[in-house]
């Protein structure tokens, strides 16, 4: 009750505003770069108060206790006369009882689907589908005839019934029909003519991996032989084989007519199970699945729900769900579409001062705490979860400590009323990410859209903290503080939880303004409905099943079926893209590159390639087929052509190009700003798609690889490139008319990179255009090759690697085009990527390489001289598992820092930022490795030729190379610039203990002679002192104005002038110049000190 | 020494001699304190100008409440756009073409934001405010109300003042000469009018009666030089500028003109803000080693930027002028003289040290805040000379100097102690 007071009070103190509301205009991105966070959250509109009704006639769990919060009551229906229309987002299945009145199985239990959706009006919608089973086929044996089925059908049935371990859910029927039916394998062209496949239909999804394992393995029929007949469609997931049969794609419209469909009601049976505002029955084969088209392609007012949570964890260790509290949950929700959160709140432990623009709820037990949360969550009934990496931390720690502390109901945060949200391992293989551990956690209807995620799938980053995601998609610095002082805020005065909190609602708003701007949510919901998945899918699979699920419903309509595939696990290669021998060098004249268009998609469309069309060995001489029915590839494979069949994945991929090409067309037209972001997310989503289809057919791993096509694709991707470069180098010649012989001097996947020797942009665009134009007549349709763009300069240094100046149109370049140069690369420091940078742009954008060659010679004296940042050092590895089988300088450091001081050394998941420090000869690398903070303060020297010589060399010799030729490695690395070094002396570690300081002189470094200890200079130098003090001023003065601007800014960046500044963001580019400068300017202050202090 | 008029001495600058120095500290000691320092000043004149009806509150206690009448004293904090900020200028994308620093970021969008010990606010206000003319560091008292949107509207402001004044009771004509801005690296262009300024000094020129009445020359900074040294933006740690010979060479040429003025006067000698001297205010004095033949004369000595002396009963505050370029930078205030006059009203040398001014991260005290009303402040280093006699709350009067530097203006400022008098002499020996 005590919390209950505490909403309504400020309940009141946030809310009657009666004005207009006003949206802030300080949202633009870029605007706000210290006005703080508090001042934003502020000029929010003011939130309504809440009121305490009960919603009638829902169970228990659900309350209303604010209209803000809880969606707007349902208009009365009535399933007679309405239609039902709702947006679904998730699609899942549960094992059921029957509905009478509905197909399907009679006797349960049955398989049910469950589609969660959002009306137009905002109402959340969950929809029972009855009647879909769960089938497979096999290869009908020989002799084996319609009146067979019968025996099958109940030898199988019983096989499968008596395999089960137990029978709790009092299995009586598995197996619900076996039919003869004529199909067509999908792999490899064999004729029109239809074989025979028994079609088996089970009455659970589960059967269908048993049936088929028992066909194969054991005796069913004495009088027929399975263990050869090949199994088809048996891996399909169910809720995939639902989608595509009854052509629902993700994320797609749902219509149900008057009369078909059922509402549960207060006093229906079957009961509503959901937390749902309607709760709908209805038949798989009565609804109406929209095509995402035209009016059908608008996005329903889904609720998304970002939120981050602040644990008080003890000193050196991670949180652990046992032992530490919740202290503090943040919650934004907006509505897509909408540009600012409706809802903003903080739930906090233990009082905490207002937030003017925030309701903040606080609560004396955690206990409360999280029961009250999870009440809002169910109450606000988000459609998508999102936050920063919630899915590995915040969620399962939310669950487990709620089950440490035994809160009631807690875990019931789906939208199905008696089904817990319960943690569970996830392993995710792809080759795109490599193999990933994740926790997953269930909230049925709910999708858990985890931004990290976002980012790790779709943009290669330096970092993935959100400091470091922030500051690079949003040009914000987020103030940090570490794990160590979150406890003392926690344990301070409201105040202190309240500077908390801001930290804490700054977490929650971040990402849901990163999906914003990276329109996340419309990408990926465009994604789901081109390809026919579910919207969760995206994030937790690869990319096979979207071209799967694509396949299958284009073989459904054409009669083919899939036979099911087992890794064999093979490493046959195929040969890969190629690349026309790269010319190396510094251009500085304009390079025409020519692209191919899709290639990849445009030659299986050009070429007929499938698994439709493919001949198998000794197939086109069986079915008598003459030479110019077939294709060879020129990898050696036979396809039929288009005339004989058209291939299944060239009609995807034009059905897929072609939308895309609808919607480049829509886009051009559409005024509206959001539907343009759905417009732009659904081309782009169709280019990713159309390219995915090649990589599904050479998926070693895959549910249907066919290396044969991608093997082909790929052959015929290197004769084009070939040939574009016969054909431009014959054709462009002096003989001919031209100004030059035209060069090809580079060739890769899918462009070709032409010196045509003339010196001006707009004729090398000119001819770029013609080449294009007289290359593309030589090829089948749809193969294109187009101009794109001109280099000017051009720097190849090698195969995968060039750089450019990139011009579309002659007036003014468009951007700098790095490829495969170590600007990104996060191994590296980012002294690495900073000197490329300014290498290249001294090259191309000033063209002055004199000037880039001294600029790196420069740099190069700066690190030999200890003249660097150590925030350019700093290279970063996360700690992913402590016991690598090689020693890994990051372990080692964290494993070192943890016996210093446990309290901030690194933990598990932690990325650990480390600097390579001077050792003794032949140390291995691995241990040289040191915390920067620490070698801040104990002065220990840098590496400087492990930077020079591993980081540095090999990319500045790369793309000095090709100007300086071979003398390059001379000039940069062993130059006069090099001779000078300066050597720091360590405060630890080695001679440090043996070491006695003695005062020497400032002048001249000489040792002091006695009786002059405790002066600064030594009697020679004594005649110079107004010079050499000068010079120690000088240098303090410097140190005094970095000193001064550091830590002002850290001031302002943190929102308050009268708070100590607790920041501990590494990424922050100033985080270790600001630690350094306190160092050096005490240092200095000692040094000017020895002179005395000035006394008149 | 030549025969002069004698004159009690006190200087009272010793809170700015750091004897010690941490530089472990952070800034929020400094603000603090200042809130807290000036917050009991400004409370019993708050109290004073506006009753107690209206409390004054915490911005805590309002736990977001609206509409409540109530006093606030806080610091402003004002949130600029252009405000120089080291992160953007280490930012990749400036590495290679650097921002200009702008002469002025004041701008109209600029957002008034006031904070207390523990919260900040948005202030409102309208014309009346005048916050184009207000900068970050300054405490106040504000009296208003909150509204929804997370304002609070001020409808009154109140600053210290600069504390109370003692009565001035100089009764002879003790003149008190300010120069600044000698610039010694560009002596050659006004050598001459250094000399006649020596001659007129030592009463050279038929003056002696009034050489006599001349108690004190204080030198306000940038004595050697009076611009920056040209500053390379790099991806490393600012590299120590090679101190170059003509610094010392100026330096010593410095201590040959001190050394034959303080022969005929009092000299005191400030550091600048180019000078060879530390960076953060409060600057201190140069190194008896700079100036071996000057230091021989007790006559001479170097003093603390800012610098606080007390001539007879009159009480002399002044600064090289940092403080004001600093003001004029991040404000819309359109004089030196306008700038200083508000430094006096606000109470507080600095306001905008540390924000953008840089000063020593103190951390029990603030010795810029002005608890005692001077009778002469001026700031060195200025644009042109201006002066005005402010009359303050309670017929304070301060006598404001705005000081231009001497390099380019071959002038001086002559201010009379006892009637708070002050022209301005040049020695420009142009022919016109």
């Amino acid at each position: 009750m005590d919390a209950k007071r505490k909403f309504n009070g400020n309940g009141v103190a946030n809310g009657h505003s009666k004005k207009p509301s006003k949206i802030s205009r300080t949202y633009d991105d870029d605007d706000d770069m210290g006005g703080g966070f508090e001042s934003e959250l502020a000029a929010f509109e003011a939130m309504d108060d809440l009121d305490q009704t009960q919603l009638l006639g829902e169970g228990p769990e659900n309350q209303q206790t604010s209209e803000r919060w809880s969606r707007a009551p349902p208009p009365q229906l009535n399933p007679a006369e309405d239609r039902l229309i709702f947006q679904q987002l998730d699609v899942e299945n549960y094992v059921g009882q029957p509905l009478p009145g509905m197909p399907g199985a009679q006797l349960g239990p049955v398989p049910v689907v469950r589609m969660f959706g959002v009306t137009m009006e905002g109402n959340s919608v969950c929809c029972h589908v009855h009647g879909f089973c769960p089938y497979f086929y096999i290869v009908a044996p020989s002799n084996f005839e319609e009146r067979h089925c019968a025996e099958l059908h109940e030898a199988l049935g019983k096989k499968v019934i008596a395999d089960m371990r137990s029978n709790k859910d009092n299995v009586q029927e598995a197996v619900l029909a076996v039919e003869l039916v004529q199909r067509l394998n999908i792999h490899g062209y064999q004729g029109d003519a239809k074989q025979t496949y028994i079609k088996i239909t089970v009455t659970l999804p589960r059967f269908v991996a048993a049936a088929s394992r028992l066909l194969k393995t054991t005796i069913i029929m004495s009088s027929f032989d399975f263990q050869d007949c090949r199994a088809f469609e048996n891996n399909i997931d169910f809720d995939i084989r639902f989608m595509v049969d009854t052509q629902v794609v993700g994320c797609n419209w749902i219509e149900l007519p008057p009369g078909v469909w059922r509402l549960r009601g207060r006093n229906s049976k079957p009961a509503p199970e959901s937390r749902c505002q309607l709760e709908v029955d209805v038949a798989y084969d009565q609804f109406i699945s929209h095509e995402p088209e035209g009016e059908w392609s608008k996005v329903a007012p889904l609720r998304i729900l970002s939120f981050d949570i602040e644990c008080a964890g003890r000193k050196g260790i991670f949180p652990e769900a046992k032992v530490d509290p919740v202290i503090q949950i943040a919650n934004m929700v907006i509505r897509q579409g909408e540009t600012e959160p409706f809802i903003r709140n903080v739930f906090t432990l233990k009082e905490c001062a207002p937030i003017i623009g925030s309701q903040v709820l606080c609560f004396a037990q955690e206990t409360q705490l999280l029961d009250k949360w999870g009440a809002f969550v169910r109450e606000v009934d988000p459609d998508i979860l999102t936050g920063y990496n919630i899915n590995n931390f915040d969620v399962p720690y939310l669950l487990n400590r709620a089950a440490h502390l035994k809160v009631k109901n807690f875990e019931y945060l789906g939208r199905i009323k008696n089904i817990r949200s319960v943690i569970k391992e996830q392993v995710l293989q792809s080759k795109q990410m490599g193999r990933r551990e994740n926790q997953y956690v269930n909230f049925e209807g709910r999708v858990p859209f985890d931004l990290f995620f976002v980012l790790l799938r779709d943009y290669k980053l330096r970092s993935y903290t959100l400091n470091a995601v922030s500051y690079h998609f949003l040009q914000e610095q987020k103030e940090d503080v570490h794990h160590s002082i979150i406890t003392d805020l926690q344990n301070g005065d409201e105040q202190t939880r309240r500077r908390l909190a801001m930290y804490c609602l700054k977490d929650a708003y971040l990402p849901l303004r990163l999906l914003g701007k990276l329109m996340a949510i419309v990408n990926y919901m465009e994604m789901a409905r081109v390809t026919g998945v579910p919207l969760e899918s995206l994030l937790t699979r690869g990319q096979q099943i979207k071209v799967l699920s694509q396949l299958l419903r284009k073989a459904k309509t054409r009669g083919f079926i899939m036979p099911s595939y087992t890794s064999s696990g093979s490493d046959e290669q195929y040969e890969g893209a190629t690349v026309i021998e790269p010319k190396r060098g510094y251009y500085a004249d304009p390079i025409s590159t020519l692209d191919f268009a899709s290639l990849y998609p445009s030659i299986m469309m050009a070429h007929n390639l499938c698994y439709t069309t493919l001949l198998l060995p000794g197939a086109k001489d069986k079915l008598g087929l003459s030479d110019d029915q077939v294709e060879r590839t020129p990898a050696n494979n036979l396809f039929v052509k288009a005339e004989l069949r058209r291939g299944l994945l060239p009609e995807i991929l034009e059905s897929l190009l072609a939308a895309r090409k609808r919607a480049k067309n829509d886009l051009k037209v559409e005024q509206d700003p959001f539907k343009r972001q759905v417009l732009d997310g659904r081309q782009l989503a169709l280019k990713i798609s159309a390219n995915s289809v090649y990589g599904f057919t050479g998926a070693q791993v895959g549910k249907l690889p066919c290396l044969e096509i991608s093997g082909s694709v790929t052959a015929y991707g290197r004769t084009m490139i070939e040939l574009t470069k016969n054909e431009v180098e014959s054709h462009y010649t002096r003989a001919n008319g031209y100004e030059n012989d035209a060069f090809v001097i580079y060739g890769d996947t899918d462009s070709v990179m032409v010196n045509f020797g003339v010196k001006t942009l707009e004729r090398s665009m000119e001819l770029g255009r013609e080449a294009a134009d007289l290359v593309s007549s030589k090829f089948v349709r749809p193969i294109k090759l187009e101009f794109e763009k001109v280099y000017y300069p051009y720097l190849l240094i090698n195969k995968k690697r060039y750089a450019g100046l990139y011009f579309t149109k002659p007036d003014k370049y468009d951007k700098m085009d790095c490829k495969g140069i170590e600007t990104v690369r996060r191994d590296n420091s980012p002294l690495v990527a900073n000197l490329m940078n300014s290498c290249l742009q001294k090259l191309l954008i000033e063209r002055d390489p004199d000037g880039a060659v001294d600029y790196a010679k420069q740099v190069i004296a700066d690190l030999l001289c200890n003249r660097i940042d150590i925030s350019q050092l700093v290279i970063t590895k996360e700690l992913a598992k402590t016991d690598y089988a090689a020693k890994q300088a990051h372990v080692e450091l964290a494993a070192k820092m943890k016996k210093r001081d446990a309290g901030t050394a690194p933990k598990l998941g932690d990325r650990v930022p480390y600097v390579i420090c001077a050792a003794a000869k032949n140390t291995p690398a691995y241990q040289k490795a040191e915390d920067p903070l620490y070698v801040l303060e104990n002065s220990v020297p840098i590496d400087a030729n492990y930077y020079l010589e591993q980081q540095l060399s090999k990319p500045l010799l790369r793309i000095f190379e090709p100007i300086l030729g071979d003398k390059a490695e001379s000039v940069l690395l062993k130059g006069e610039h090099t001779r000078t070094r300066t050597v720091v002396t360590s405060k630890v570690g080695g001679l440090a203990g043996f070491m006695t300081k003695k005062a020497s002189c400032i002048g001249c470094k000489s040792l002091m002679p006695k009786g002059y200890e405790d002066r600064a200079l030594c009697p020679h130098c004594e005649p110079k002192m107004s010079e050499l003090y000068q010079k120690e001023l000088a240098a303090k003065r410097g140190l005094e104005e970095t000193f001064s601007r550091l830590w002002t800014e850290c001031q302002r960046c943190q929102g308050s002038l009268h708070e100590e500044v607790i920041c501990s963001n590494r990424d922050c580019p100033i985080f270790y110049m600001r630690q350094k400068v306190r160092m050096d300017l005490s240092t200095q202050q000692g040094r000017v000190q020895r002179f005395g202090l000035p006394e008149w | 020494m030549a025969k002069r008029l004698s004159c009690a001495y006190e200087n009272l600058s010793s809170s700015y001699l750091l004897t010690t120095t941490d530089y472990q500290k952070q800034f929020c000691h400094l603000y603090t304190h200042r809130l807290a320092e000036m917050t009991r000043l400004l409370t019993p004149l708050a109290l004073k100008e506006w009753g107690t009806q209206v409390p004054i509150m915490k911005l805590c206690e309002l736990r977001g409440e609206q509409n409540v009448q109530c006093i606030i004293i806080g610091t402003i904090y004002k949130h600029q756009a252009h405000k120089p900020s080291i992160l953007r200028d280490i930012s990749e994308e400036n590495q290679l073409a650097p921002q200009p620093q702008r002469q002025n970021y004041s701008e109209p969008e600029d957002k008034l934001i006031l904070e207390d010990e523990l919260q900040r606010v948005r202030l409102q206000g309208g014309e009346f405010l005048e916050s184009h003319k207000l900068a970050t560091g300054i405490v106040c008292a504000v009296k208003g109300d909150t509204d929804s949107e997370g304002f609070f509207n001020v409808e009154k402001i109140l600053f210290l003042e600069s504390g109370p004044q003692k009565p001035l009771t100089v009764k002879r004509n003790s003149k008190l000469i300010l120069i600044s801005g000698l610039d010694q690296l560009q002596s050659h262009n006004f050598v001459d009018a250094l000399n006649m300024f020596q001659y007129w000094l030592s009463g050279c020129f038929d003056n002696k009666s009034e050489a006599q009445s001349q108690v004190r020359l204080i030198v306000a900074g940038n004595s050697v030089r009076s611009s920056a040294m040209a500053h390379v933006p790099t991806l490393q740690v600012a590299r120590h500028q090679a101190n170059a010979n003509d610094t010392v060479q100026a330096i010593s040429q410095l201590d040959s003109w001190f050394a034959s003025w303080a022969k005929a006067i009092h000299v005191d000698v400030m550091p600048g803000a180019y000078d060879p001297a530390n960076f953060m205010l409060p600057q201190q004095p140069f190194h008896k080693c700079m100036f071996p033949l000057a230091a021989q004369l007790s006559s001479f000595q170097s003093v603390t930027n800012p610098y606080i002396c007390r001539l007879d009963s009159a009480l002399v505050v002044g600064t090289a002028g940092q403080n004001i370029t600093d003001l004029l930078r991040s404000t819309a205030l359109d004089s030196s003289l306008e700038a200083l006059r508000c430094t006096l009203k606000w109470g507080h040398v600095a306001p905008t040290a540390p924000d953008t001014l840089a000063c020593y991260p103190y951390i029990s005290s603030d010795p810029f805040i002005m608890k005692e009303c001077p009778h002469v402040y001026f700031a060195g280093n200025c644009e042109k000379f201006e002066t005005d006699l402010h009359v303050g709350s309670g017929g304070k009067r301060t006598r404001l100097v705005c000081l231009p530097s001497f390099s380019k203006t071959q002038s001086v400022a002559v201010i009379d102690l006892a009637t708070l008098d002050c022209r301005q002499i040049k020695f420009s020996v142009e022919t016109e």
